[in-house]
């Protein structure tokens, strides 16, 4: 047999297609049953092929339903989504060529299609590191900004607690002066600086909070407290400011969790600004209940106002410090939004989260839930 | 001058092996722990990325790899840079910046982001734009920016008229604008640097021991 024989060469590029050649060829029967198949084709698609269907590679219902189409000779390239072994699918441009009364099928992939795939891919990754990169680099500016916001808000703070502390002291000792002998009116006068002061020194002491828990200095000091001398503390501290508005300050507390291990005079606060809250947005003479619920998922707390309640979509924000600022308080007083942000680190700190139900005119209720962790077991009689 | 380094021939070896047989989440594995093990941001890139990619690049000339393999080293290589991102930006305001760039049709970016990111490292801010960046896109962000330093990264020899002419239109622009240039392209067996003397504010840089120079240099300026 030489080497230029036909046979020869028709065998060699045979085994060529059987064995090595990157091009899908089925030899498919009438009823689209698979005859043989090529190396390829069974590494294509992980299956042994031989003695099943054609339609075991199509992976559209609709193509299944046109098997027929498939079993016609057809030398023009017609697309053929099938799916392989690593449960990717790759489109074949599939021709054929009767033999007799079988078919032999052609499927190839298209190499300028790949290319193109490939390299629209490779930009795209391109682009995302990009992207990716400007993103790191201007979440690396906003944690600078956010650094010096902070260091300013604090050092601030810190400076106005001073005079504003001083303020406070010299209006008492005025109105403490019986020497003065001053008018009702000079009194009404120095109460009203007194308030003003007050009210500012709180707000600072909520941005030295803020400076402190955004700097993540905020640690907590976890002791086991009394759930009634908490609230009852809470109360104590906003006792002045429901006096000014009648409101009336109630509880009912569960006493499953009776003691609780937690930092007390953090979530007494917590409980202060929700208290706090509540009154503000309450009308004169409201009720404000402080609720607790032991339950298997853990403590809840609740401050139960008797407000104007809010919309469901500014209570997704409302937690976010400076999320309500600008917003002018029942008091005629512009809100910062400190509050309920301190609450929150403070909440989450403990491992909890907060809560709040309010309806429109309907009133709202504001909370957190400890996790169970945080109930104390009753001390041993 | 060679980087101090950390990273052993073996962990090189087989991040190459990794590399090569297109493993990411073991490149992944390997660049995590060694910057756990505390190693600089310019260790890794210079003694496990750069030297890694221009091994790669020699067996790519030698036919000993793929196209494919190559470009999947690439990716996994970009990948794995972001790993050690949050390493390069933060710290102080930045006084001076730089912008990055690949000039039209140059696909290969990854030296660019290098030089930008040890830009950051050097207390510059360092504006990447990517690959491919067309002459008047890159106008623009050199009059938003108003960078004190302008990088352009050339890998393919034949590109080389495309870095020319942006060349042209910067300095045209942007006359007496300090320009860095480097890349494979600038290999002395290619030699693209002797198309460069007739710029006045254009200097090639061929290492990165040159460009931190260059930084120093420049920053004090």
């Amino acid at each position: 047999m030489g080497v230029l024989d036909g046979t020869t060469i028709l065998e060699i590029g045979w085994n060529f297609l059987d064995r090595q050649a990157a091009i899908v060829v089925l030899r498919v029967d009438p009823e689209g049953r698979i005859l043989s198949a090529n190396s390829y084709a069974r590494e294509l698609t992980g299956l042994p092929l031989v003695a099943g269907s054609l339609e075991d590679l199509l992976i559209v219902s609709t193509e299944r339903a046109e098997l027929r189409r498939w079993l016609t000779p057809s030398v023009e390239p017609r697309m053929m989504n099938v799916r392989t072994v690593d449960g990717l699918t790759q489109t074949l441009y599939v021709t054929s060529v009767r033999l007799g009364s079988e078919l032999l099928l052609f499927g190839q992939a298209d190499p300028q299609e790949q290319d193109r795939l490939r390299r629209e891919f490779l930009e795209l990754n391109q682009e995302l590191t990009a992207l990716g990169r400007e993103l790191a680099l201007a979440n690396a500016e906003l944690v600078r900004l956010n650094g010096l916001k902070n260091k300013f808000l604090g050092m601030a703070s810190h400076d106005l607690r001073k005079p504003v502390g001083l303020i406070l002291n010299r209006a008492e000792r005025l109105l403490e002066d019986a020497t003065l002998n001053m008018s009702a009116e000079a009194c009404r006068n120095i109460r009203g600086i007194m308030a003003s002061a007050s009210s500012m020194a709180r707000l600072i002491d909520d941005f030295l909070d803020v400076t402190m828990i955004e700097a993540d200095r905020l640690s907590l000091d976890i002791q086991v407290v009394e759930q009634d001398g908490l609230v009852a503390g809470a109360l104590a501290l906003v006792q002045a400011a429901a006096a000014q508005r009648g409101t009336q300050l109630r509880t009912a507390l569960d006493q499953g969790c009776a003691r609780l291990r937690v930092d007390g005079p953090k979530l007494e606060q917590v409980l202060t600004n929700l208290l706090s809250n509540a009154i503000e947005y309450s009308p004169d003479g409201a009720c404000v209940t402080v609720v607790s619920q032991a339950q298997a998922d853990g403590i809840r707390f609740w401050v139960e106002d008797q407000g104007a309640g809010g919309d469901l979509e500014r209570r997704q924000r409302i937690f976010e410090a400076f999320s309500g600022s600008g917003a002018l308080k029942p008091s005629g007083e512009r809100s910062i939004g400190l509050g309920l942000a301190i609450v929150r680190k403070i909440v989450l700190a403990h491992g909890g989260s907060c809560l709040v139900e309010s309806r429109l005119g309907g009133g709202s209720r504001f909370g957190f839930l400890l996790p169970a962790s945080c109930r104390a077991a009753a001390p041993r009689s | 001058m060679a980087t101090k380094t950390i990273i052993s021939e073996a962990t090189y070896d087989h991040y190459l092996d990794a590399l090569l047989q297109g493993d990411r989440p073991g490149c992944s594995r390997i660049v995590q722990d060694k910057c756990t093990e505390g190693a600089g941001v310019k260790d890794l890139y210079v003694n496990l990325f750069q030297r890694s990619l221009y091994q790669v690049g020699d067996l790519w000339e030698q036919h000993r790899i793929s196209v494919a393999v190559e470009h999947l080293a690439t990716a996994i290589t970009e990948r794995v840079m972001t790993l050690v991102q949050p390493r390069v930006f933060g710290g102080a305001q930045r006084e001076r910046s730089v912008i990055v760039a690949c000039v039209a049709d140059e696909y290969h970016q990854l030296g660019g982001r290098m030089v930008a990111d040890l830009a950051e490292l050097h207390g510059w801010r360092g504006h990447f734009l990517g690959a491919n960046t067309p002459v008047d896109g890159l106008l623009q962000m050199i009059d938003r920016h108003k960078p004190d330093l302008l990088g352009l990264s050339l890998s393919v020899y034949f590109n080389l008229p495309a870095l020319l002419k942006a060349l042209d239109a910067i300095h045209g622009s942007f006359p007496g604008l300090p320009t860095l240039v480097g890349g494979q392209a600038f290999r002395p067996r290619w030699g693209g640097t002797s198309a460069l003397q007739g710029y006045r504010d254009v200097r090639p840089v061929m290492t990165l021991e040159e460009l931190e120079r260059e930084l120093t240099a420049h920053g004090r300026a």
